[in-house]
């Protein structure tokens, strides 16, 4: 066997408050399809920019064709022969498709400065057509291209590096069907041509089309490194997922009273969401699991009114509303607590008191003036309700760690009279120990009667947490289940679609 | 595809700013016959030239999703600065490079503190303006300068093969700038800046020097525009460039550069200012006011950028724009 | 006092009064009338006008949010209420109109900004250009002379021994002090600059605040222009041109960020007084006034630069 065009071993990268990569070793040979996987969090886009020089690790060497060598840069990484495709793809929008491909590494011609466009036209096609998508235009501006076009557009620019080794990460997750058979047919014709791939992603039934070896990756630790052809589905779920924790998702047994947040056949503008009807009843824990992209995200702002409905129908204790704003919807007893905890859930200049009060403000004071000392002594007793770690209420809430912002999230809505809370991936990118205790809080706001509907990327804790479950699948519910009904396996591979 | 519909691709595909023109030219043709005389057009290209050179400018900036609302004063700085020299016995080839160095410095300054502390651009060269206007009237006491010299009546008078020069000057700047743009990596990483300046860091290129380039270049412009209406007024007014700064970047917007993505291009800045200085002649020879003027152009620049916002908007919902 | 130190500390308004405070002293060495209480009195109620403009533009920019159109709609508000005067208009009723009339162009920018989305220096620069042709249509190149004596009390009277812009402006800072510090409406104008998405999730009517924070902006707009009115006794197109850039840089001065979600009214009164302190000691040096919009460029640029900067350096 040949040795390995790269080899990385005993990686280890900190994150402020997560450990992201803790010794992972990975190897790559020429004209292999490696596979990376493993639930958000575990690590995979972290290792893959380790590897292209985004991100320096703490700890572990890397090898290329050998030799030991350090990569601190893109250039570097270029210089190795390593270069990327993007999931958000790095093309200029206004620029034709042999500009973007030979991007500041432009032909010259022989007037100076100016650019052999004849030539990169030239060169543009040729590498097209090696991908047979003669079709595209190399004059064509980028802005007109359709999504996988571009992501052509992106191998195509990738190519013209003449790399030894390209990572992909989650490059399927914008194509159709038919495009994604297209693509593993360029895919192929890479590995014949004796590059070395690395591929991200987490939709298991492509492995076998295109894998060779998939590498596991759980937590930010290696899990382990196998053969594609000789694991079957199932086993691969168990790695990802892992086992011996389901201790800590202890569900005080109460009543479901009735009905609380219901939607009847709701659809967005953009199709990412089509035809959903949910029920969460008061008292419930209801998840909602599915890939990033399934349109998780994209409901919860629809039932929250940030996103106008296209069709269908939101009832709220069983009264149905026309969904205006979230204004309307706190009104009504509605909460969310966003994925996004520091885009969208905290205003990071402020302090934690007054990102607590953030949503009850006016409820305290409806004639407008505010007493600063209720505030303090609001958020006094939050934080002490919650075991915030604050040295004080006036804290500038930056300062504090991942888990304690959250818990300022949570606090903003436990002031408020909401009693159905949407959790969008309430523990991502915490430690251990505060997701411990946002769960035993998420069951004690069940045990009072809320309803909770908990979207989550996290298998385990979905499983573990919820009372009854839903799968989305592209935009749709492909699966609903009570707790316990269905193995994990079979929850994991619902959620990829595989047949089950 | 049917022809029909390559057709009617092509109707949709035509920038607003022509159909404008367009209604425009007709609707003042049928107030006022004399508007349509070939005297009068000539005219109006010989008026809009210098506006255009500096609107040029400010479309490379804009397409860099900049904005620079300095070069009034850089107008202003640049023909009083030329008759100083001047009159200082300086000659006016040196005069003339002396000048467009001290435009272009201005412009740098402009891209330096813009990109390196990553301020707003407004703000920045709006600050640029006080001071460059400011300068001007400092050097002048607030006078305007006179002198004389033969190339004035050259720049602004003279014909080359018929065509009056200050149009052979702006199309020349068309021309260089367009080879900039579209035929040099320079011109690549404009919209770069514009479209994804993530994928310029990824490029290897700095982001800084890019940025002032830009900026440079839409000075340089201005200086030249500076020392065309120099020539035109004989003498150095340090408020002469008031109110450019406005009508250049309204004439990049209506002709359809955005301020977002890098979307536009110089052609459509020829339009947005035939479009103005047709717009401001007719209004002249009907006998409206030019007080009417400000106001009428005024809204027309908000209308476009409304037009452009909302367009942008219907696609992405709900982003948030800032300052 | 330690309190209100504390608070300024935290409003970042503590570096601005040190340089207010560096600023006073070396202008009582450079010329000694500028101690002189009539010279202190001449600062103040040359401050005043700036500052109430400035005040509202406070609450603009804390919104991440800029109005570049206010001291057009203060000349325009000027224009009109001289006509309205010079027609026999109640004074009582001249600012009354005056002050919706600012509103209501505060309004229309608001609109712009929260409801259609526009860059908010695009949109009120937009406004500015219309603001400003709705002036020249108005007064066809004129100027009003000559108003009713009750009238210009407003801009050159004394109450007791302050002149009366010098009242109106304290008066003003005041209600803008409790509007934004002590109410709901004011931490939310706060949250909305701090974090604009935030905001929206926290189920803040976000563009209701937006447009009521533009529409106070123009109000205060209008009394400015009011008040400038009465103190020149004229109004004219142009009257308003001064303030253009001087409000932003006071705003600014006085430790409000360009980026929104900091900073207060009272930081804007000493970035007002330092603009003024420095006008005033170049008139008393002799310093030509055509000099004076270069000393302002300079000092909007580097303060901003400067904020901006220890911005970054504090996040890293």
């Amino acid at each position: 066997m040949q040795n390995p065009i790269l080899s990385a071993q005993g990686i280890s990268k900190r994150f402020p408050g997560v450990q992201a990569l803790d010794k992972v070793d990975f190897d790559l040979y020429p004209g292999e399809v490696h596979i990376i996987v493993g639930e958000n969090g575990a690590g995979k886009s972290t290792l893959s920019k380790c590897i292209l020089g985004a991100y320096l690790p703490e700890e572990g060497e890397i090898y290329i064709e050998g030799k030991k060598v350090s990569i601190k840069s893109s250039k570097d990484a270029l210089g190795f022969g390593i270069t990327a495709v993007y999931q958000e793809f790095n093309l200029i929008p206004y620029l034709s498709v042999a500009q973007n491909i030979y991007f500041n590494r432009e032909f010259m011609s022989k007037i100076p400065g100016m650019v052999d466009m004849k030539k990169m036209h030239e060169e543009a096609k040729k590498i097209l057509s090696s991908l047979n998508v003669d079709y595209i235009d190399t004059k064509t501006k980028v802005k007109h291209l359709g999504v996988a076009e571009k992501q052509m557009v992106e191998i195509a620019k990738a190519l013209s590096f003449k790399p030894k080794i390209i990572i992909f990460d989650e490059p399927t997750a914008p194509l159709s069907e038919r495009e994604i058979e297209a693509f593993f047919k360029q895919i192929h014709k890479l590995k014949a041509a004796g590059i070395a791939i690395v591929y991200v992603s987490h939709r298991m039934h492509e492995f076998d089309q295109i894998g060779d070896r998939i590498t596991v990756l759980r937590d930010g630790k290696y899990i382990g490194t196998v053969r594609v052809d000789s694991i079957s589905d199932d086993e691969l779920v168990k790695m990802m997922v892992g086992r011996d924790v389901s201790q800590v998702y202890k569900r005080t047994e109460n009543e479901h009273t009735g009905e609380a947040l219901r939607t009847e056949n709701i659809c967005d503008k953009k199709g990412k969401v089509r035809n959903v009807n949910i029920t969460v009843n008061k008292g419930e824990i209801v998840g909602l699991a599915g890939l990033v992209g399934a349109g998780r995200t994209e409901l919860a702002r629809l039932i929250y009114g940030v996103d106008d409905i296209y069709k269908g129908n939101v009832y709220i204790k069983g009264e149905k509303v026309s969904v205006k704003s979230p204004e309307q919807m706190v009104k009504l007893g509605l909460g969310l607590l966003p994925e996004d905890r520091k885009g969208l859930g905290l205003a990071l200049k402020m302090s934690v008191a007054w990102n607590i009060v953030s949503v009850s403000l006016r409820d305290m004071f409806p004639k407008l003036f505010i007493n600063s000392q209720k505030i303090s002594d609001a958020a006094e007793e939050n934080i002490k309700e919650l075991r915030i770690m604050t040295p004080s209420p006036h804290r500038i809430i930056k300062f504090l760690s991942g888990g304690n912002q959250q818990k300022v999230v949570i606090a903003k809505w436990l002031n408020t009279d909401s009693d159905i809370l949407i959790f969008d991936e309430p523990t991502r990118g915490i430690d251990v120990g505060a997701k411990m205790e946002i769960y035993t809080l998420m069951d004690k706001l069940a045990a009072e009667g809320k309803a909770i509907l908990m979207i989550s990327s996290e298998l385990q804790e979905v499983i573990g947490l919820s009372d009854r479950l839903y799968i989305l699948h592209e935009g749709k519910i492909v699966s609903e289940s009570k707790r316990g009904e269905l193995s994990e396996e079979e929850i994991g591979l619902r959620m990829l679609t595989v047949e089950a | 595809m049917s022809e029909a519909k390559s057709f009617k691709e092509k109707i949709h595909n035509v920038p607003p700013v022509l159909w404008m023109l367009i209604t425009c030219i007709a609707i003042f043709t049928i107030l006022s016959p004399q508007f349509f005389e070939l005297s009068n057009f000539r005219n109006i290209l010989i008026q809009a030239a210098p506006l255009l050179v500096v609107s040029i400018g400010v479309t490379v900036v804009l397409l860099s999703e900049g904005v620079d609302l300095s070069t009034g004063g850089t107008i202003s700085l640049t023909t009083v600065l030329w008759i100083t020299f001047l009159k200082m016995g300086i000659p006016i080839t040196v005069a003339i490079i002396m000048t467009l160095i001290i435009a272009l410095f201005v412009g740098g300054v402009n891209g330096f503190i813009v990109a390196k502390g990553n301020i707003p651009p407004f703000i920045v060269t709006l600050g640029m303006a006080s001071i460059t206007s400011g300068v001007a009237l400092v050097i002048t006491q607030g006078y305007s300068i006179y002198f004389f010299h033969p190339l004035f009546s050259r720049i602004v008078n003279s014909h080359l093969l018929y065509i009056p020069m200050p149009i052979v000057i702006a199309g020349v700047v068309f021309l260089v700038t367009w080879f900039l743009l579209y035929r040099t990596k320079y011109g690549a990483q404009v919209f770069g800046l514009g479209g994804n300046p993530e994928a310029l860091t990824l490029g290897g290129i700095n982001r800084i020097w890019s940025v002032v380039r830009v900026f440079s270049y839409s000075g340089l412009l201005a200086g030249i525009t500076g020392l065309i209406l120099a020539s035109r007024i004989e003498s150095g007014n340090p408020i002469s460039g008031v109110g450019w700064e406005f009508d250049a970047v309204a004439a990049t917007l209506i002709g359809g550069t955005s301020f977002n993505e890098g979307r536009g291009g110089i052609g459509g800045t020829i339009l947005g200012v035939l479009l103005l200085a047709i717009i401001r002649n007719a209004l002249n020879v009907i006998g409206v006011s030019s007080m009417y003027q400000s106001a009428l152009i005024g809204s027309m620049v908000l209308l476009a950028i409304i037009i452009d916002v909302s367009m942008k908007n219907k696609k992405d919902n709900r982003i948030e724009t800032e300052v | 006092m330690g309190k209100v130190i504390k608070r300024l500390q935290n409003s970042q308004g503590l570096l601005s009064l040190m340089g207010l405070f560096i600023l006073v002293l070396l202008s009582s060495v450079f010329s000694d009338r500028f101690l002189r209480v009539d010279n202190i009195i001449t600062i103040l109620r040359q401050s005043s006008i700036l500052l109430i403009l400035s005040v509202g533009l406070t609450g603009v920019v804390i919104t991440r949010g800029v109005d570049l159109s206010i001291s057009a709609i203060a000349a325009f508000v000027g224009c009109t209420c001289a006509q309205l005067l010079k027609a026999g208009v109640p004074i009582f009723f001249v600012f009354i109109i005056g002050i919706i009339l600012g509103g209501i162009i505060g309004l229309f920018n608001g609109f712009l900004v929260g409801k259609l989305k526009l860059p908010p220096f695009v949109a009120t620069y937009g406004t500015m250009m219309v603001v400003s042709g709705l002036s020249l249509i108005m007064m066809q190149g004129a100027v009003i002379y000559g108003l009713p004596e009750n009238f210009t009390w407003y801009g050159v009277g004394y109450i007791g021994p302050i002149p009366v812009p010098v009242v109106a402006a304290v008066i003003i800072v005041g209600i803008f002090l409790v509007l934004l510090k002590k109410t709901t409406f004011g931490r939310e104008i706060y949250l909305i600059g701090s974090n604009h998405n935030a905001a929206v999730y926290s189920a803040i009517p976000v563009k209701k605040r937006i447009y009521t924070m533009y529409s106070i902006c123009g109000m205060t707009a209008g009394v400015a222009g009011l008040l400038l009115t009465a103190r020149l006794n004229a109004a004219e197109v142009a009257m308003g041109d001064t303030f253009g850039l001087q409000t932003v840089a006071a705003v600014v001065i006085g430790g409000t960020s360009l980026l929104g979600g900091e900073g207060g009214p009272v930081g804007t009164v000493i970035g007002a007084l330092i603009l003024t302190i420095v006008v005033n000691i170049m008139n008393l040096l002799g310093i030509s006034s055509y000099a004076q919009p270069v000393v302002i460029g300079v000092v909007i640029i580097s303060t901003v630069y400067l904020d901006v900067v220890s911005k970054q350096n504090r996040v890293n």
